[in-house]
C-alpha cells in the first residue's frame, strides 16, 4: 500500500470510529434536550456533514501545488489575525470565552484555522530560515506571536499553550539561531503571568492538579469511566459517563468514553492508530526532499499527534482538565475541517515526495 | 551555486533536520508508552481504587434523621410522641428589608413586630422563627412569600398531657436530645440511630443515586413503656395539685407503687411545667421532687424504729415505753415534746399516737448499732437506682458519730434526710411481708422487659405483720383517721416533721407535711406516699396529707381493676 493510502486508511478508520463514539455518547443528551430538537442523530448529522466535507477538502488540499501553499503562508496568517480579532468582537460568549463566528448556519473556530496557518508559516519560514533577514525573521516570529496571544485572549489558554509549544519545537528543529527560539515561550509566560488574575480559574486548575486536590468531576468521572471500562469495555452504547455526567462529553471527554465502552484494548486501539499515523507523518516529513515539505509535514503530525495525546492525558488524570478534542473523533465541524486539509497537506508531501526520490 | 553542491546542502541539512525530528519522535514515543502505562493502571490494576478515591471526593452524604421512641404507659397510651409541625426558620442573608418582613408577619398574627426584630437581629444565618404554627394560619405565611422565609414540616416532640408527666419524662432541646427525666436518662435508647442517604454529585451540580451506593434507613428509637398508669397519674396530679393550691404549699408530690411488684403507677409532682414548651418555663419547676428533694421524714420514720424494735425482739408492743409523767426529755441541751400531751403510754399506743418521747425510749433500748443496721437494711441513705436522673442518696449520719441527741432525733424522723421514694420502699418492706423489691418505674426498654432485680428478705414476716397491725390501728383510731376509707383496711402512718434551715437547727412553722399507706391491708396491693411541703395555716400530717391520701385512694377505688377490693358494705357493718 502506498503511504498516502495507508495515512488516508487510518484517518478514515478514525472518522469512523469518531462517528460512531460520537452518536454513542451524543444521541442520549441530543434526545434529552429541547435545543437539540430531542433528535437524537442532532450531532451525528452535523458531524457528517462537516465529514463529507472534510474529504472534499482533503482532496482539494492534497492537490493544491505545496509552492502555493507556502507563497500564500503570510496571507493565511493575516487571515487568522483578522478572523481571531473579529471573533474578539462579533463572536457569541459562549461560557465566558468567545471562540466561535457564526458565519450563516455554521459556525467556525479561527483558532482551529489559525493552528495550520502557523504550522504553514512557520514551515516556510523555517525553510528559508537561512535566506531571509534577521529583521523580517523577528517580525514573523512577532507575527506568530500575535497570533497565539489572540487565542489567549478568547480565552482559549489551551490552545494558546499547545500552539506555543509547537511553535517552540519546529523552531527547535530548525536552523535558527537557538537564542531565537525561546522568544515565543517566554513571550507567552510573561503574557501568561502578566493575565493570572484575569485567569485565575485557569491557575487554580493547574493548582489544584499538581497539589493533588479535589478533582475536577469531569477528570473523576472520565477515571471512573476508563475504569469501569477495564478490560474489554461495558460494550458499545452501554458508556454511562456520557448520560449527562459530563457535559459535553462527546467532544472533550470522548475518549473516556472510548474507554468506557470499549474497554482498554479499544481505547490501546485509538492509541496505536494515532501513533501510526504519527510514525507514517514523520516518515513522510524525513524522507521530503524540500525543507518546507519536511517541516510542513513534520508540523502537521506533531500537532495531531500532540492533541491527541493531551486529550489522551487529559481523561487520564496526567493533565489537568483543558477543553481539547481528539482529532477525527470529536464532536466539532472547524475542526474535523481543518484537520482533513491538515491531511490532505500530508498526503500531498508523500505523493510529491517520490517525485524527488 | 553549483547544484551539486547545492543537492550535497540540501542533503546535509536534511539530515540535520531528520536527526532532530528522531529526537522529537523518541521523545513523542516515551510519551505514548506513559500514557499507555497509565491506561493499564487507571483501566485494569487500580480500577476499583481509582473508582473508591473519585466516589469519596464528591459523594454527599445526607443525615436521615431517626425518630425518637415514644414514651408510653402500662397500658400503652402514648404519654410523649413525635408529630408534624410546621416550623419557620429566617435565613438572615436573604431579608432584604428587616423592618418590612417583619411587619408582614406581625400582620399574620403569629407574632409581634418586636418578637420577630429580636429573632433577626441574633448573629446567626439560619434562625428558628417559630415552633409549631397552626396549620389555618401556616398558610398567611406562605403568602408573605418571601423567599428568606422557609417553612419546614417536621417532627417535633409532643407531650400528651402537657404537665401531668413532665417531671418523669422530661423534655427535649431543640435538637431533640433528652434534657431531663426519661428523656434524659434514656437519650441513648431513645434517639434511635440515624441513618444516611448517599449521592454523588454529578459534574453539572445535579446530585444522583449511584448504584453501587447503599443507604442506611434511620432505626426509630426504642419505645419506653413506663410502669405509669395515665389513668393513676392524672388521678395523683390533680388530686396533688387542688391540695397544694389549697394549702398554699411549696410544693408536693405523689407516688404510687404496687406493692407486690414495686412497679410505680404514677409519680406525680406539683407545681409542674409543660413539656412542650421545651423547658422555656421555670426551671426550678422542672424538678422530680420524688427522687430529687430531701425531706426530714418525721413521724412516718417511727416505722423503721419500731421495725428494729420488733425485729430484735426489744420492745413488745404492750410494753409500757413512756412513763406518766414524762412529759419531756432533755437531750444535749435539746427539748424534746409530744405534740400533745398523754399519760403512760404502751409501744403500740405511741406509734398510734405518734408519742416521740416514747420513740426516744425504745430507741434507747435498741441501741444505736442496731437502729442504725435497721435504718441502712429499710433502704434509707442508698439510692434506690430506679433510674431517673439525678436521684438523691440522702443524708445519714454514720453511727459512730451520733451523740444522744442524733440518735434521739432519728428515732422520731428527724435529723435524717430521705426521698420520698426511699421512704416508700422501705414501707413497702412491711406492706410485702418483710420483703424489700426495688421499686421500678421502666417497664420496657423497646421488646426487653426492664430487668427487676430479685426481692430481698430484709425483717421477718411475724415482724411485717406485727407492724401491719400497727400500721392499720394508726388508721382506725390514731393519727390516720382521715385517711380511713370505709370497706378497705388502710394501713399507714402520718408525718409531720420541722423543715430544717439550711443554716442548722429547725424553721419555725414550716413543716413538711406526709403520710405513707397501703391497702388493703389484709393482702396489700397499692401502697402510697403523700408529701406536702409547707403547707399554710393546717399543718399537720393527719389534717393535710392523709385527706389528699384518702382522695386519691377513693378514686383509685373507683377504677375497675381495683374495685374488687372495696369490700361489700354487709361485711362491714357485721
Amino acid at each position: 500500500m502506498k503511504k498516502e493510502q495507508k495515512i488516508f486508511m487510518l484517518v478514515l478508520i478514525l472518522l469512523l470510529i469518531g462517528m460512531i463514539m460520537l452518536f454513542s455518547s451524543s444521541s442520549f443528551i441530543a434526545y434529552q434536550n429541547k435545543n437539540f430538537n430531542n433528535d437524537p442523530f442532532f450531532f451525528f448529522r452535523k458531524q457528517l456533514i462537516y465529514i463529507v466535507l472534510g474529504i472534499i477538502c482533503m482532496f482539494i488540499a492534497k492537490s493544491i501545488p505545496l509552492a502555493f501553499i507556502k507563497r500564500s503562508s503570510v496571507f493565511l496568517m493575516l487571515a487568522s489575525i483578522v478572523l481571531l480579532i473579529a471573533v474578539l468582537f462579533l463572536g457569541p460568549e459562549i461560557n465566558g470565552a468567545r471562540r466561535w463566528l457564526k458565519i450563516g448556519v455554521f459556525t467556525f473556530q479561527p483558532s482551529e484555522f489559525a493552528e495550520l496557518s502557523i504550522i504553514i508559516f512557520l514551515s516556510s519560514l523555517i525553510a528559508d530560515i537561512k535566506r531571509i533577514p534577521k529583521k523580517s525573521l523577528i517580525t514573523s516570529i512577532i507575527i506568530n506571536f500575535i497570533v497565539i496571544v489572540l487565542i489567549f485572549f478568547e480565552p482559549n489558554i489551551s490552545t494558546a499553550i499547545l500552539l506555543g509549544i509547537i511553535t517552540f519545537t519546529m523552531l527547535m528543529i530548525s536552523e535558527i539561531p537557538k537564542s531565537y527560539a525561546f522568544i515565543p515561550l517566554s513571550a507567552l509566560a510573561v503574557t501568561g503571568a502578566a493575565f493570572i488574575p484575569r485567569y485565575a480559574y485557569a491557575i487554580r486548575r493547574i493548582m489544584s492538579y499538581l497539589n493533588r486536590g479535589p478533582i475536577s468531576p469531569q477528570t473523576q468521572a472520565s477515571l471512573l469511566a476508563m475504569g469501569n471500562g477495564g478490560i474489554l469495555g461495558e460494550g458499545l452504547g452501554l458508556g454511562k459517563l456520557k448520560l449527562l455526567f459530563i457535559p459535553e462529553a462527546y467532544s472533550d471527554f470522548i475518549f473516556s468514553i472510548i474507554g468506557e465502552e470499549l474497554g482498554f484494548l479499544g481505547a490501546l486501539i485509538i492509541v496505536i492508530i494515532f501513533f501510526w499515523l504519527f510514525y507514517e507523518g514523520i516518515n513522510v516529513s524525513k524522507r521530503a526532499y524540500s525543507p518546507f515539505n519536511k517541516i510542513l509535514a513534520f508540523g502537521i503530525s506533531f500537532l495531531i499527534f500532540f492533541k491527541a495525546l493531551i486529550h489522551i492525558s487529559i481523561s487520564l488524570k496526567i493533565l489537568p482538565t483543558t477543553g481539547l478534542g481528539l482529532p477525527f473523533i470529536s464532536y466539532g465541524g472547524s475542526s474535523i475541517l481543518m484537520n482533513m486539509i491538515a491531511i490532505g497537506l500530508l498526503i500531498n508531501v508523500a505523493k510529491n515526495e517520490k517525485k524527488y526520490a | 551555486m553549483h547544484p551539486e553542491m547545492m543537492i550535497k546542502n540540501i542533503k546535509c541539512y536534511a539530515k540535520k533536520t531528520n536527526k532532530k525530528i528522531t529526537l522529537v519522535f523518541i521523545f513523542a514515543t516515551v510519551f505514548t508508552v506513559l500514557i499507555v502505562c497509565r491506561m493499564i493502571s487507571v483501566q485494569i490494576i487500580g480500577a476499583s481504587k481509582i473508582e473508591q478515591i473519585c466516589l469519596k471526593k464528591n459523594r454527599i452524604i445526607m443525615k436521615d434523621r431517626a425518630e425518637r421512641g415514644n414514651i408510653i404507659d402500662n397500658e400503652g397510651n402514648y404519654i410523649a410522641i413525635n408529630i408534624f409541625s410546621n416550623n419557620i426558620y429566617i435565613i438572615k442573608k436573604r431579608v432584604l428589608n428587616k423592618h418590612k418582613l417583619a411587619q408582614k408577619i406581625a400582620n399574620t398574627g403569629i407574632m409581634s413586630y418586636d418578637k420577630v426584630i429580636a429573632k433577626l437581629n441574633s448573629p446567626y444565618n439560619y434562625i428558628p422563627l417559630y415552633y409549631n404554627v397552626p396549620e389555618n394560619e401556616i398558610h398567611e405565611i406562605e403568602e408573605i412569600n418571601n423567599e428568606s422565609i422557609i417553612i419546614k414540616r417536621e417532627k417535633i416532640r409532643y407531650y400528651n398531657h402537657a404537665d401531668v408527666f413532665s417531671s418523669i419524662t422530661g423534655f427535649v432541646g431543640i435538637d431533640c436530645s433528652g434534657l431531663e427525666g426519661i428523656e434524659f436518662e434514656f437519650d441513648n435508647n431513645l434517639k434511635g440511630t440515624d441513618g444516611f442517604m448517599q449521592y454523588q454529585r454529578k459534574p453539572n451540580g445535579k446530585i444522583y443515586k449511584h448504584p453501587s451506593y447503599k443507604d442506611k434507613p434511620a432505626q426509630m428509637g426504642q419505645t419506653i413503656q413506663l410502669t405509669l398508669n395515665s389513668e393513676i397519674q392524672q388521678i395523683a396530679f390533680f388530686s396533688l395539685k387542688d391540695y397544694v393550691d389549697r394549702y398554699n404549699a411549696v410544693n408536693g408530690n405523689v407516688i404510687i407503687m404496687e406493692v407486690k411488684t414495686g412497679k410505680i403507677l404514677a409519680m406525680a409532682n406539683y407545681p409542674s411545667y409543660d413539656a412542650n414548651l421545651m423547658g422555656s418555663g421555670d426551671p426550678a419547676l422542672c424538678k422530680n421532687y420524688s427522687v430529687l428533694s430531701l425531706f426530714e421524714p418525721g413521724s412516718i420514720f417511727k416505722l423503721i424504729t419500731a421495725a428494729a424494735a420488733l425485729e430484735y425482739n426489744i420492745v413488745k408492743e404492750d410494753d409500757y415505753v413512756k412513763g406518766e409523767n414524762e412529759d419531756s426529755l432533755i437531750i444535749n441541751g435539746h427539748i424534746i415534746k409530744d405534740s400533745h400531751e398523754s399519760g403512760a403510754l404502751t409501744f403500740k399506743e405511741s406509734f398510734i399516737e405518734s408519742s416521740n418521747i416514747g420513740f426516744v425510749n425504745i430507741g434507747n433500748k435498741i441501741g444505736k448499732r442496731l437502729l442504725y443496721v435497721m435504718i441502712n437494711a429499710m433502704g434509707i441513705n442508698k439510692k434506690v437506682n430506679i433510674g431517673l436522673p439525678g436521684e438523691q442518696k440522702g443524708l445519714l449520719l454514720n453511727e459512730r458519730e451520733w451523740i444522744p441527741i442524733h440518735q434521739a432525733n432519728i428515732c422520731f424522723g428527724q435529723g435524717v434526710s430521705v426521698t420520698a421514694l426511699q421512704m416508700i420502699a422501705s414501707y413497702n418492706i412491711v406492706a410485702n411481708r418483710g420483703y424489700y423489691i426495688k421499686p421500678q418505674i421502666i417497664n420496657k426498654i423497646g421488646d426487653t422487659k426492664y430487668s427487676v432485680s430479685p426481692k430481698k428478705r430484709i425483717i421477718k414476716k411475724s415482724t411485717s405483720s406485727r407492724l401491719n397491725k400497727m400500721l392499720v390501728s394508726v388508721v382506725k383510731s390514731g393519727t390516720g383517721i382521715k385517711a380511713n376509707i370505709p370497706g378497705v383496711t388502710i394501713a399507714g402512718k402520718t408525718g409531720t416533721a420541722e423543715k430544717s434551715s439550711s443554716q442548722g437547727g429547725y424553721l419555725k412553722h414550716k413543716f413538711t407535711s406526709s403520710f405513707v399507706g397501703y391497702f388493703p391491708a389484709e393482702d396489700p396491693e397499692i401502697i402510697m406516699i403523700v408529701i406536702i411541703d409547707e403547707p399554710k395555716g393546717i399543718y399537720w400530717g393527719s389534717e393535710v396529707a392523709a385527706p389528699l391520701f384518702r382522695s386519691i385512694a377513693e378514686n383509685i377505688l373507683g377504677l375497675k381493676q381495683y374495685r374488687y377490693m372495696i369490700k361489700p358494705l354487709k361485711e362491714i357493718h357485721s
